[in-house]
């Protein structure tokens, strides 16, 4: 049943039925609902998308019909500023959802003015319902997400004010110059400082004094643009001591973000690795040291045995009822040849010990050599080696410290010895050779016709406490590597031909500038 | 190795591998009117003989090779009885103790005195003339013994193991006269002055047997 919106004033009838035909047909078109309503708000028509909607008739919904299409939610709510703005006459305006055919419930934002008569007295209302559904639920979708995304960032920055809070590394944020702008609590459990000691200032005066320098020039590089990546720095604690800490840290626009790490535990380990590695070859030294004074010992009292049993014996010779001429006669030959030997054994000592200063100096191998074979020279006798030398004659000096690289020799030379003590069926035969291996170093090698060394111990033999004799304590080959490697150059061995080992030692003519010796 | 030669004159070995030394005690040893014969090593010495007659060995601890322990040691085994002056270049206390629990004589660290080593030489050589006095009563001992027929052996270890005649008689099946007689050959022919006397060379001998 069509409503009609009732019998406009002051028109003809021609004229009122063609307006009024126009109303209709524009009512219908737009894309609202459309209705007017009495003075006291009484529906008397809806345009024909009210009742597409609604699917309802004239009779249901005029009048004050049209509350049945609410939701009870929202039906008191739109009551109170309906009657509101009726009574007052002023324009109602409210969004609210309104019932279709379907059940369903669709937002509509209603207007609804009053049309006041020439003396200003309500005479009707018109009124339109705009859908409004899909703006209402992008809004509520959009608050929502807010809702979401806020409770996400208070979440967000709850975690990470407790990473901030309860991290064991050091964090911090500082300015360009390191001047800290923030410290995490961990500051305080570390090294005993509140906050507030720290804020305002750089780290210079906790830093342990050689390291403020070195910290100084990190902190320019990171104002630079750099990353700073496990630079080790060391803080006072208040309770004095100083804790190495490692720090990474990154800049970002006028600032820098850094973390650190207490590492003075692994520094401590580290140290103590370092110290029972120095103690080792303390004791390596000394064992070497040991030996070479049994040896030196051994080597002098031979002769003095001889001089001073000579002399006794001479003595004797004189004192017989007939002295024995010939024989007192090669006592003292012996005893002057004995004589001469022995200062001979001590200037051959002096070389190897006499210059006893650390500092690298100009060496010639082949003098080195010979003065070690010639303190071995014994041994080598008790041994029954032959001893084999081809040292080439211009050979260049290098730059290296005497005292380790004779050890090393004697090491080599000893165990070379050593080593043929059970050949009986061919000479035991040492080669020690020098040669110019490259313009720039030095080629020493050290051969014997021993028993070799199986494959499988060749590459073990320099490591620390591995020995194949019954009483050595595995030190001597890797010490010998370690001084060798000091000084720049390799210490090698491999396979005799047909049978021994040899042992080579490459020494650089110049050794790196940097490096540290092993040996002193 | 013993010889069968009449005693001599004691002989001094010196075993060094260093010539001065040798040769400096060869000279010491012979102002002393001693004999001395020098060795460069463990193993010349071993190919030399033996005289018989009482002698000593100075032995340089450090050898090429065989060690002078090692040596002592070597020697102890083939049963050569020859006391040992260890000298050494360089000598430990523990290397010391050993050569001494060994049976070495002394133990010197050079450059010793000349009367050290002249007093441990005439005390080894004092104790090698008695070994050597022992060593050939034993073995005359040992000849007298093996010179007994079988039966008077078996007797001789009886009778010393303390069986009265009439018991040996039934141990080995025969009269008690008979043993009587295998007893004075016995007794007459490894010259026993008593049955004591006998007991004491049946000891020596290492026979004398027990009732079985």
């Amino acid at each position: 049943m069509d409503a009609s919106p009732g019998t406009l004033p002051g028109a003809g009838d021609e004229a009122l039925r063609e307006s009024e035909a126009r109303f209709r047909e524009l009512a219908d078109n737009i894309s609202q609902f459309a209705w007017t309503a009495d003075a006291t708000g009484g529906r008397t028509w809806y345009n024909q998308r009210w009742y597409d909607y609604t699917g309802t008739t004239f009779e249901e919904v005029q009048g004050l019909g049209w509350q049945k299409l609410h939701h009870p939610d929202h039906l008191e709510r739109v009551l109170k500023r309906f009657r509101k703005s009726f009574e007052s006459g002023t324009p109602w305006e409210d969004t609210f959802p309104l019932r279709g055919r379907d059940g369903g419930y669709r937002w509509f934002l209603t207007r609804a003015l009053p049309i006041r008569n020439d003396a200003g007295k309500v005479v009707r209302w018109l009124g339109t319902n705009t859908d409004v559904t899909e703006r209402i639920e992008a809004e509520k979708a959009l608050r929502e997400l807010n809702e979401t995304l806020e409770q996400r960032v208070e979440a967000e920055t709850r975690e990470r004010l407790q990473i901030w809070n309860v991290s064991q590394d050091l964090l911090m944020v500082a300015d360009l110059e390191g001047r800290y702008l923030s410290v995490n609590p961990a500051w305080t459990a570390t090294l005993g400082w509140p906050e507030a000691d720290l804020l305002g200032k750089s780290s210079q005066w906790l830093l342990y004094p050689d390291d403020r320098e070195p910290t100084r020039a990190e902190i320019a590089r990171l104002a630079a643009g750099e990353k700073t990546s496990r630079f080790e720095n060391r803080f006072r604690h208040k309770d004095g001591s100083y804790r190495w800490i490692s720090w990474n840290a990154v800049p970002e626009q006028d600032r820098i973000y850094a973390v650190g790490r207490d590492i003075t535990d692994l520094k401590d380990a580290e140290g103590k690795v370092l110290e029972a590695r120095r103690d080792l070859a303390q004791v390596a030294r000394r064992t070497t040291l040991a030996a070479m004074t049994a040896s030196i010992a051994h080597e002098i009292n031979q002769p003095l045995a001889a001089i001073v049993t000579n002399a006794s014996a001479c003595m004797r010779w004189l004192g017989r009822p007939e002295p024995d001429l010939d024989a007192m006669r090669a006592a003292l030959m012996s005893i002057g040849d004995d004589g001469h030997r022995a200062s001979r054994i001590i200037a051959s000592i002096r070389a190897m010990f006499g210059k006893d200063d650390p500092e690298r100096a100009a060496l010639d191998m082949n003098e080195v050599v010979r003065g070690v074979l010639a303190l071995v020279q014994g041994e080598l006798e008790a041994h029954r080696v032959t001893l084999h030398t081809e040292l080439q004659q211009d050979l260049p000096n290098i730059v290296a410290e005497r005292v380790p690289l004779q050890q090393v020799f004697l090491n080599l030379v000893m165990n070379a010895a050593e080593a043929m003590s059970s050949i009986a069926d061919r000479p035991r035969r040492l080669s020690v050779r020098t040669r110019t291996h490259d313009p720039e170093s030095v080629l020493v090698t050290v051969e014997d016709w021993g028993p070799g060394i199986p494959a499988k111990n060749m590459v073990r033999i320099f490591e620390a406490f591995f020995t194949t004799k019954a009483q050595g304590m595995g030190m001597g080959l890797s010490i010998c590597r370690s001084i060798v490697e000091a000084h720049g150059g390799q210490l090698w061995m491999e396979g005799g031909t047909p049978h021994g080992s040899v042992f080579n030692v490459r020494l650089p003519v110049r050794p790196p500038q940097e490096a540290e010796l092993g040996g002193h | 190795v013993v010889t069968e030669r009449p005693p001599g004159d004691p002989v001094v070995f010196v075993v060094d591998d260093d010539s001065s030394v040798r040769g400096a005690l060869g000279s010491l040893i012979r102002s002393v009117g001693l004999q001395a014969e020098v060795f460069a090593s463990a193993a010349e010495f071993l190919a030399a003989r033996l005289p018989d007659a009482p002698c000593c060995l100075v032995l340089d601890v450090r050898l090429p090779g065989l060690s002078g322990l090692d040596f002592q040691a070597e020697l102890a085994r083939t049963r050569i009885n020859i006391p040992i002056i260890f000298i050494t270049g360089h000598g430990d206390i523990p290397m010391t103790v050993k050569a001494m629990k060994a049976g070495a004589v002394e133990f010197l660290t050079k450059p010793f005195r000349d009367q050290e080593l002249l007093d441990a030489i005439q005390v080894a050589l004092d104790r090698d003339r008695t070994r050597h006095r022992d060593e050939k009563a034993a073995a005359a001992l040992r000849a007298k013994y093996e010179a007994l027929t079988p039966r008077e052996q078996e007797v001789m270890a009886l009778v010393t193991g303390g069986l009265l005649n009439k018991q040996v008689a039934g141990e080995i099946g025969i009269t008690e006269n008979t043993v009587k007689v295998h007893r004075g050959n016995v007794t007459r022919k490894m010259a026993a002055k008593s049955l004591a006397d006998l007991v004491r060379m049946a000891d020596l001998l290492g026979i004398r047997r027990a009732k079985s």
